[in-house]
């Protein structure tokens, strides 16, 4: 076995045996140079850069630097590939399946074509190099090596680093797909729902009963504005409204369980808020953030002449029934039960009313908050009149 | 790293250096970073190229099984079978409600594997003294296996952890050596296979909870809210009709039977005739058939749906839950709405919005399934007008219709 072979293989050896039961790609990439660096490689600088399906993210980098034998991790925001701190780069052509990149960077001919690498050679570094690292989908991710040693690397460090990346990249990608799921789940599913589905609730039938405070939420007059407003105008008005009314719901530690047309149901489970006083006083919080929220925004956009339309959120506190509901193979992870429904129908007598916020009597209960009656109502499909309340103060 | 515990006598691999243990397999690993593998994406081809690897080594398999788990509300996993009778790999897949039934797991070596975290269990089926635990051992038994191996790697959650057995017919079974080796390999195996099956695990879930079309886009990146496209679909909605009253009389159990058995009617028919249920919204259904250039056929499609449900309902179990079916068809924009970080993707409106209100008009006019004009004027199937409606939130009347065979 050549030298160059063993130093390979040792840190092979390492990110299959001990690598890959790091927790973080950020702790793998540190472990990683400093097996390089024990193979003999000069590098001082490592860079990896993964693409990644994310609401807001573009991708993720990591850097890791010799001076401080640490790993960054840094969430680059989506719409960065649009910017010359991307195209210029040299992940962007690694990004777009070309071959890898050397730079000599104490070669007064360095071209300018990218200033990260002119910042480098300001910075002392020497000699650069940009690798695709492939996943199983065949896409490149991107790997930069860079060295301030003098005489840059030599082509067996090359080499070598190369011949470790089969081993690296499935350990990264295994990573970031583990990200995936949760991502998905956090933005499709929802935060809680997703860590039951992701420990491995993913059966029917588990329905789990839980105490909460019920947010049902709709915008008042969507049905007319749709008939008018263009697909844009609209699904701008949509956005803007879930924009407002989900960030308090979040900021209560409440969770959005899911989007109907221009409604939203929420939950804020008692146990975690310390009872189900406590849950409901951190949505009607929740609840009176979002009408100071929504009361501004409208008034951003009439102020533009842009359409407005007002909400109504019902707060319910109540036992609902959690789980998996569907047919076996498309499921919905949500609430059920009489208290859900409540709040659905309180929310239509609210609309009818005019008002921005209604509560049943159960949650009012639960609240030290002074109220004032409404009136009782017959609600649709439930038995007898119900009462409603509205804050008074 | 995890402690292991073991079940029977496994080589240690940590005193290697001290003892005789080496086989020329062992040698192979090298076999492991053979970029082509890692660019695999069929794990039967992978085991296959493996078991070629550790047969041309002189290890006399008679019989291999690679399990890998998934997070799938049905399926349990995906097992890859060798003989050396066939020497091919068969892939079964593992249903949930078969493998996890406890008469079943009760004699099955998961049950140590999972139930009791062991992470190797071997049998040595020729002694006389042997274990009689496992169901399969009866099997192997009658093929003159004389030694059988099991190998757990990883964790059996999304990350897909493994259960492998190997199994041979040598008289005095595996040599300790030959254990090593493939105790080595079989790591490298749940590594890149925990890798695949990641793919697959991110897959279901999509599936499984946002829709399997809509999953695909998701997958593929559009994950953004504000992109969205405008598509020609026919639209479903449908609902229970006084859910409210049923979920006032049920107990919380019964109303999830409930829901799971009206689900299972409706989705099944919408799913086999090409629909997508986009969202499941307590007792009510929101579904699109996409066009694709062919308005009819899909409007056809949806009504056929929508009378095969009907049909499997009426011939159930006779339980008092009627429903309506409003059907429509219209451009209408597909894509993310929602807070930047908490997303939705569905279709919205004003087609949406018509079919919700029609359906509520058809529970009021007492009707199982209505069409709007334009569907009716699409679909093939004659269809009667009933009459012209005003809808909530909607100008003026609409001409509702009602197919004129109910029956599939």
């Amino acid at each position: 076995m050549s030298g160059q072979d063993a130093g390979a293989s040792a840190v092979i050896d390492w990110l299959l045996n001990e690598g890959r039961f790091l927790p973080t790609t950020a702790d793998l990439l540190t472990g990683y140079a400093g097996r390089l660096a024990a193979a003999g490689i000069p590098v001082d600088r490592l860079n990896l850069v993964v693409r990644v399906i994310h609401p807001l993210e573009f991708s993720r980098a990591y850097y890791w630097r010799r001076e401080t034998g640490a790993t960054e991790e840094i969430a680059r925001p989506y719409g960065l590939q649009d910017t010359g701190t991307f195209l210029d780069s040299p992940v962007a052509p690694i990004f777009a399946g070309g071959p890898p990149i050397r730079r000599r960077l104490d070669d007064p001919a360095l071209p300018p074509d990218f200033p990260i690498l002119t910042e480098l050679a300001a910075d002392g570094f020497v000699d650069y190099a940009a690798r695709p690292l492939l996943f199983s989908s065949g896409v490149p991710m991107s790997v930069t090596f860079a060295t301030r040693r003098p005489e840059g690397f030599d082509d067996a460090d090359l080499a070598l680093a190369d011949a470790t990346l089969p081993a690296l990249a499935p350990l990264v990608e295994l990573a970031h797909r583990g990200i995936l799921a949760r991502t998905l789940l956090d933005t499709y599913v929802g935060h809680r729902a997703g860590e039951r589905i992701l420990a491995g609730d993913i059966l029917r039938g588990r329905g789990e009963s839980l105490d909460a405070a019920i947010w049902f939420s709709d915008l008042r007059g969507f049905t007319a504005w749709s008939e008018h407003l263009s697909r844009d105008d609209l699904l701008d008005l949509l956005n803007t409204h879930f924009d407002t009314i989900i960030r308090p719901i979040h900021a209560e530690g409440g969770e959005v369980l899911k989007f109907m047309g221009d409604g939203v149901l929420a939950v804020f489970p008692a146990e975690g808020a310390g009872g189900m006083a406590a849950a409901c006083g951190k949505a009607l919080a929740a609840a009176r953030a979002a009408c100071r929220d929504m009361a501004a925004v409208n008034a951003g956009r009439s102020a533009k002449d842009a359409p407005v339309a007002r909400h109504i959120i019902a707060l319910n506190a109540g036992s609902v029934s959690f789980g998996n509901v569907g047919a076996t193979n498309r499921l919905d992870f949500t609430v059920i039960g009489p208290a859900v429904n409540l709040a659905s129908r309180l929310s239509a007598v609210g609309k009818e009313l005019g008002r921005d916020l209604i509560l049943s009597a159960a949650f009012t209960a639960q609240i030290d908050t002074p109220v004032a009656s409404l009136g009782r109502f017959p609600l649709r499909g439930l038995a007898g009149d119900h009462e409603a309340f509205t804050p008074t103060d | 790293m995890t402690p292991h515990r073991e079940h029977g006598t496994l080589p240690r691999m940590s005193d290697s250096s001290s003892d005789t243990a080496y086989h020329p397999a062992l040698d192979r690993l090298d076999f492991w970073l053979d970029e082509s593998l890692w660019q695999e994406a069929d794990p039967a081809r992978l085991a296959q190229r493996l078991i070629d690897l550790l047969r041309d080594a002189g290890i006399p398999l008679l019989r291999v099984n690679i399990a890998v788990s998934a997070l799938h509300p049905e399926i349990v996993g995906i097992a890859y079978v060798w003989r050396r009778t066939a020497n091919r790999i068969e892939s079964q897949t593992g249903d949930r409600s078969v493998a996890m039934a406890p008469a079943v797991y009760a004699r099955s070596p998961f049950r140590l594997i999972i139930g009791e975290g062991v992470s190797g269990i071997r049998r040595r089926i020729e002694r006389a003294d042997c274990l009689d635990d496992f169901e399969v051992l009866a099997d192997l038994r009658a093929e003159n296996a004389t030694d059988y191996v099991v190998m757990a790697t990883g964790t059996v959650d999304a990350r897909g952890g493994t259960i492998n057995s190997w199994t041979t017919d040598r008289p005095g079974g595996f040599t300790t050596p030959e254990l090593v080796a493939i105790a080595a390999h079989n790591r490298m195996l749940g590594h890149v296979l925990a890798t695949m099956s990641a793919h697959s695990a991110a897959r279901n879930l999509v599936n499984t909870y946002v829709g399997a079309r809509a999953g695909a886009r998701i997958l593929a990146g559009d994950i953004v809210r504000g992109r969205s496209t405008s598509i020609e679909a026919a639209i479903w909605l449908s609902d229970i009709r006084d859910f409210t009253g049923l979920s006032e009389r049920l107990s919380a159990d019964a109303l999830l039977a409930l829901l799971n058995r009206h689900f299972d009617a409706l989705i099944k028919p919408v799913q086999e005739h090409g629909g997508e249920v986009l969202k499941l919204m307590g007792d009510a259904i929101l579904a699109v058939f996409p066009a694709g250039g062919d308005a009819p056929a899909a409007c056809d499609a949806a009504l056929a749906a929508a009378r095969e449900a009907l049909r499997a309902t009426a011939a159930g179990t006779g339980e008092d839950v009627r429903y309506t079916v409003a059907l429509h068809f219209g451009t209408v924009s597909y894509g993310n709405v929602g807070a930047s970080n908490r997303l939705d993707f569905t279709v919205i409106g004003r087609a949406v919005n018509l079919a919700s209100r029609l359906n509520a008009l058809g529970k009021d006019i007492d009707r199982e399934i209505v069409l709007s004009a334009d569907f009716a004027a699409l679909c093939r199937e004659p269809a009667t007008l009933v009459g012209s409606h005003l809808l909530r939130g909607m100008p003026g009347e609409y001409a509702v219709y009602v197919p004129d065979r109910l029956d599939a």
